[in-house]
């Protein structure tokens, strides 16, 4: 698959089936997050995996965006001491979120390339689950990525328009300003 | 010992679901507005599981909570089709609730 194609594929997925994903394919996903670009090349991000049915009941307990029944989690944490150290206070607030927000759509993209389903979910409490999986204060959760089988696959939502998305497109002869001349006259 | 230990699987469902209501009620804190509309659909689906898994939920119950199941996500893309939902479920609740007395009502 081209990699626009499997852009458009990607779903949320929230219901799987009862088969297991293999560790090697688990692996794979945690390579495509790994290879995300990184604010300074920090790479402050931490994964957890879970597999086990009842840690997974537990963390879903406290994390109302988690609907269906996943077959693995990955979460997605932030060593805040890493990305301050390295990237003072906006390298921790801000640069460390963003990337891992990229190395979560890469998880999601190869999942897709994989034949799995996945969910971005961020409904989900990060002390609670900081208390349950015993992480440092240090390690914040902030992405919990469900991972099965797909058991059906939704519609795609509607998008924005392109036309709509970009407000302004500034080109070498400056023809959008001569339309907008063109416009007011 | 087989109810004491189904008495223990019951109250750690219960746990779960109140963990879920509680990081639910932080959740509405910050989150989207209809997000808690359906935090309270979903809560209403859990609690007819848990009712179904010890033998008390009846027909009614299990009709609402398979529309709820088939239908939440429509939220995620059409807002007004998840209010049309839940309008749906005030009046088939209030319905049952008018036709039943509080006694011998399963």
């Amino acid at each position: 698959m081209q990699v626009f194609d499997i852009i458009k594929k990607r779903r949320s997925i929230r219901l799987y089936t009862d088969e297991a994903i293999d560790e090697d394919k688990l692996k794979k996903l945690v390579e495509a997050a790994i290879w995300a670009p990184s604010a300074g090349n920090i790479q402050a991000w931490n994964i957890v995996i879970l597999q086990r049915k009842e840690d997974i009941e537990r963390v879903k307990a406290v994390s109302p965006g988690m609907l269906g029944n996943p077959k693995a989690l990955m979460i997605l944490c932030v060593d805040k001491r890493k990305a301050y150290d390295k990237g003072g206070e906006v390298g921790r607030d801000v640069l460390s979120i963003m990337d891992i927000a990229i190395a979560t759509q890469n998880i999601c993209l190869e999942a897709t390339e994989l034949g799995l389903g996945s969910c971005i979910i961020r409904s989900f409490n990060p002390d609670a689950v900081r208390e349950l999986l015993d992480l440092p204060k240090n390690v914040s959760p902030e992405l919990v990525v469900s991972l099965g089988y797909p058991h059906s696959i939704p519609n795609p939502p509607p998008r924005r328009k392109i036309e709509d998305t970009i407000i302004r497109w500034i080109k070498e002869e400056n023809t959008n300003e001569k339309q907008d001349e063109r416009r007011e006259t | 010992m087989k109810n004491k230990m189904k008495e223990e699987k019951l109250r750690y469902e219960l746990l779960k679901l109140f963990c879920y209501i509680v990081t639910s009620a932080r959740g509405c804190v910050d989150e989207p507005k209809l997000y808690g509309p359906f935090r309270l659909i979903d809560s209403v689906e859990r609690i007819i599981t848990l009712l179904d898994n010890e033998g008390l939920a009846d027909d009614f119950l299990k009709k609402e909570r398979a529309k709820i199941e088939e239908n939440k996500y429509i939220l995620m893309e059409d807002e007004k089709e998840f209010i049309k939902l839940l309008d749906e479920l005030v009046i088939d609740f209030t319905r049952k609730l008018k036709e039943s007395t509080g006694k011998n009502s399963r």
